[in-house]
């Protein structure tokens, strides 16, 4: 299956999510700012990339991970993406498109804005790794409730299975069960396969 | 055909042609490049060949009435003098619009997908 965290701008909270579920950030405690900027593509991505699906990684249950931006456009990626999905004849259990940006707070876009709109990099970074510091645990509550939709993960790195609002299109349909074949323990200390390419 | 407003993306069915493609609308406002991005990203997402779907934009030479009658189309009361000037813009863009369909049938095979796409 096809994970696909989408965003506004692809730069920050859909990359923190993107990295937390291939266990490149912890899930037990908030990193630090450094640690977020060690990711790759946070707060990179540029206004000519926006659209692109970018490859993070593969997870331990072997669901490939993706990010893109949509800009304040969730509807119009979603519709694309089934629509196109529909046409090719790619059964909707094949990806899953999530919406992070449920999770971001004013301080993230404050710093997301200044950083990626205006170029100002030294001064937006700092704010906008604070922004995401503030808003991680709600990230990582994310990311878990998809890993418990997508399953195929250990029952220990899941909460019980949730009805995911947003960024599901189609409605809140469930794929395959948690449990069998994931890894336990801290995934931080393991991460999984990781890269990144644009698609 | 009408596309509702909280649609924006929705790609449409719109039939087959004479040479047995599939041909859809996609009506997107604005984010004209994040839409070809996608749709791209898309086909190499799932190793669908470049061929195998040609996104025309049909939008680039909108003139003033169609604009003036899509604008019109949104207040209630002023939407028959905008289905009127949409009728005129059209009628002025038809030329433009056959010639347009005439180039993307003619370099398009048979089995390729077109999806027409108005941005």
């Amino acid at each position: 299956m096809k994970i696909i965290y989408h965003c506004y701008g692809g730069a920050h909270s859909s990359v923190t999510a993107a990295a937390i579920h291939l266990g490149l950030l912890p899930e037990n405690r908030v990193p630090t700012r450094a640690e977020f900027c060690a990711v790759p593509l946070y707060d990179r991505q540029e206004a000519d990339e926006h659209g692109h699906f970018f490859f993070m990684g593969k997870d331990q249950a072997g669901h490939e991970v993706f990010l893109t931006a949509r800009r304040s456009r969730p509807g119009v990626l979603e519709n694309i993406f089934t629509g196109l999905a529909e046409i090719f004849g790619i059964p909707e259990d094949d990806y899953y498109l999530v919406n992070v940006m449920g999770e971001v707070n004013l301080t993230m876009k404050l710093g997301g804005f200044l950083s990626r709109r205006w170029g100002a990099v030294r001064v937006g970074r700092p704010i906008v790794a604070m922004g995401t510091q503030a808003a991680y645990l709600q990230l990582v509550k994310l990311v878990q409730r998809v890993k418990s939709e997508v399953g195929g993960y250990s029952e220990n790195t899941v909460l019980q299975r949730k009805h995911l609002s947003p960024g599901r299109p189609g409605g809140g349909n469930s794929h395959g069960t948690p449990g069998g074949g994931g890894e336990t323990g801290q995934k931080f200390l393991e991460p999984a396969v990781f890269e990144y390419q644009k698609k | 055909m009408s596309i509702k407003k909280n649609d924006p993306g929705k790609v449409l069915s719109l039939g087959k042609d004479a040479r047995g493609n599939d041909v859809y609308a996609l009506s997107v406002k604005g984010e004209r490049g994040m839409v070809y991005r996608l749709v791209n990203s898309f086909l190499g997402l799932y190793g669908i060949g470049e061929n195998e779907l040609s996104l025309v934009d049909s939008g680039a030479g909108d003139n003033f009435y169609l604009l003036a009658g899509l604008l019109f189309c949104r207040f209630h009361l002023l939407a028959p003098l905008g289905r009127y000037l949409i009728f005129c813009g059209v009628k002025k863009h038809y030329g433009r619009i056959s010639q347009l369909t005439f180039d993307v049938q003619s370099r398009s095979g048979k089995s390729s997908l077109t999806a027409e796409s108005k941005l």
